[in-house]
């Protein structure tokens, strides 16, 4: 049986090896947030560290952060978890996802120092943004071939009515030239509401993006299309969850997407005879993610036109009444706010649309000063932090 | 006047094609299509109009439903020789449709020309239009004309598709 000495030094020398080769960053910091411990990782990415101060090391400042999830471990005696940016030893920009968990000295006694695990997750930044761009270059090149779709109605509309009138002046029929100008002239409007949506579409606006309520942008939404639902005879209602925080969206942008689905339901349900037609606007946040909801009874979708929603200046609303533009500009805004559109529709039973927003991935605030939000921590220029206790 | 536009890319059969590749252009050719009788489906009544009145020159009966709800009603009716029917419509949209009168004893034999701003392959992502109506046990349209048609090419295409379908079945008058 080996001797108690020997046991202990071979602990010693397992908790060191186990301590310097955890493949992530491990550093120990007192209540002065300097580092007394930290692991091989650590050192070799940060450099030697014993002594210094923490935001020193990981972001090369010289004071505390704001929201440092050590301090809040210090302060509540529970875990903490942020996502922080900092930089390298050789100034990289690297992005962790941090644990703090305090450590006590004995058992239920106060809180000496915190120990701090940081697992490196700027690849996965880097990929999330890549895809951001990726998506947003597929919807400029869905636009393009979207607008040749669009215009191809038009043209063959203009080729009619040069046809017939041609023909009306060939046979010399009054009506039929009348009929063949009257042809030309819708379709020369057509193209050129087509091409002003357009240019407005391509030019767009950059999001004004701060922190506000998501229910009052979708109550105002509803308010904005009650008295046409009532004269339509269509039960237009909200059902909105309680509380939801605050969040970093462009109000113009989340605006006109809500009116465009609830102005979309509202003709879905005027396509149908439908005594009962209603449009629900739902807003609720799920796990980290807000959601709102459009739901109609209408006229619905079968799959073909599902496909094209969201790809093209496609319309189903019938002549002079649509460009398709809507939903397009509709998932271009989502997608600005790292958010998708999905769509769930029966014909003849009616639609739901979801524009779905992980917190996570929407967009920092543009004004920097903008207010904080009033129901949670104001964001750090430079951090994303999302700590969340742990008891 | 014969169009100086290159025959656009159609969809269709290749026998088919290459007899009416064979033919084209013709929009002066024999105008003497007597009751030849086609329906055409079509939301737009510029475009509606515009291909009544085309055929109407060229001595077809045609006539025209700008709503699709209606449509197979009026295939009741009418009963056309063929049927141009476009694809993109409010209410009821034209593959439901192309499904409906495939499936409908009295009509299913009606060669469809579909008239289109889709294309049968390139705007159906997930599998394209004659393959997706072909897994519901369902041919594929006689003829996909992309729009905006070439006149020539159109008025060729209803009459081989006429010929084909006379052909085809001797009961037809």
């Amino acid at each position: 049986m080996p001797s108690p000495v020997m046991t202990e030094e071979t602990l010693k020398e397992q908790y060191d090896i186990l301590f310097d080769n955890t493949p992530c960053f491990v550093a120990v910091i007192d209540r002065d947030f300097r580092i007394i411990q930290a692991n091989r990782k650590f050192r070799e990415t940060f450099g030697e560290s014993y002594g210094r101060f923490c935001y020193e090391m990981y972001k090369d400042k010289t004071e505390r952060c704001p929201n440092c999830p050590a301090e809040a471990a210090f302060s509540t005696g529970v875990e903490h978890t942020s996502t922080q940016t900092g930089v390298d030893r050789d100034g990289r920009e690297t992005h962790y996802v941090v644990t703090a968990t305090p450590l006590r000295g004995a058992a239920n006694g106060s809180v000496k120092a915190v120990m701090e695990i940081a697992i490196d997750v700027t690849r996965l930044r880097e990929l999330e943004e890549e895809k951001l761009v990726a998506e947003r270059l597929a919807a400029v090149g869905q636009t393009v071939a979207g607008l040749a779709h669009g215009v191809k109605n038009v043209i063959t509309g203009l080729e009619g009515g040069l046809y017939v009138m041609k023909s009306g002046l060939k046979n010399a029929d009054v009506e039929q030239l009348g009929k063949g100008l009257s042809m030309l002239d819708n379709n020369i409007e057509r193209i050129s509401h087509f091409v002003k949506e357009f240019l407005g579409f391509a030019k767009g606006r950059l999001p004004q993006t701060q922190w506000i309520n998501p229910n009052g942008v979708a109550r105002d939404v509803v308010e904005l299309y009650r008295e046409t639902a009532a004269r339509a005879g269509i039960a237009l209602t909200a059902e909105f969850q309680d509380f939801i925080p605050e969040a970093p969206f462009d109000p113009e942008g989340l605006h006109t997407c809500l009116a465009n689905l609830v102005s979309n339901a509202l003709d879905a349900c005027a396509m149908t005879e439908k005594k009962d037609a209603r449009v629900i606007v739902r807003t609720k946040k799920e796990n980290d993610i807000i959601i709102f909801e459009v739901t109609d009874n209408g006229i619905g979708m079968d799959c073909e036109v599902k496909k094209k929603v969201f790809t093209n200046f496609f319309s189903t609303k019938g002549s002079g009444k649509g460009t398709g533009i809507g939903l397009l500009i509709t998932k271009k805004i989502v997608q600005e706010h790292g958010g998708r559109v999905d769509v769930v529709s029966e014909p003849g039973q009616g639609s739901t649309f979801r524009l779905i927003f992980p917190v996570s991935r929407l967009p920092n605030p543009t004004n920097e000063s903008c207010a904080a939000p009033r129901n949670q921590a104001a964001p750090a220029l430079q951090d994303e932090e999302k700590a969340h206790s742990r008891c | 006047m014969i169009e100086s536009r290159k025959c656009k890319e159609n969809f269709m059969p290749g026998s088919l094609l290459s007899k009416l590749k064979t033919r084209i252009p013709s929009e002066t050719a024999d105008r003497n299509n007597g009751h030849v009788r086609v329906l055409i489906i079509e939301d737009e009544p510029d475009i509606a109009a515009y291909l009544q009145i085309l055929l109407k020159e060229y001595g077809f009966e045609a006539a025209c439903e700008t709503d699709a709800t209606r449509a197979i009603a009026a295939a009741e009716t009418f009963r056309p020789d063929v049927i141009c029917l476009d694809m993109v419509m409010p209410k009821k949209t034209g593959l439901t449709l192309f499904m409906a009168l495939k499936k409908h004893p009295e009509l299913c034999h009606i060669p469809v020309v579909v008239v289109s701003a889709l294309h049968p392959q390139r705007d159906f992502d997930d599998m394209p239009f004659e393959d997706f109506v072909r897994k519901h046990g369902i041919p594929a349209p006689d003829v996909w004309l992309e729009k905006p048609i070439d006149r020539a090419a159109f008025l060729e295409t209803i009459r081989v598709v006429i010929g084909k379908k006379r052909h085809e079945s001797p009961t037809f008058s």
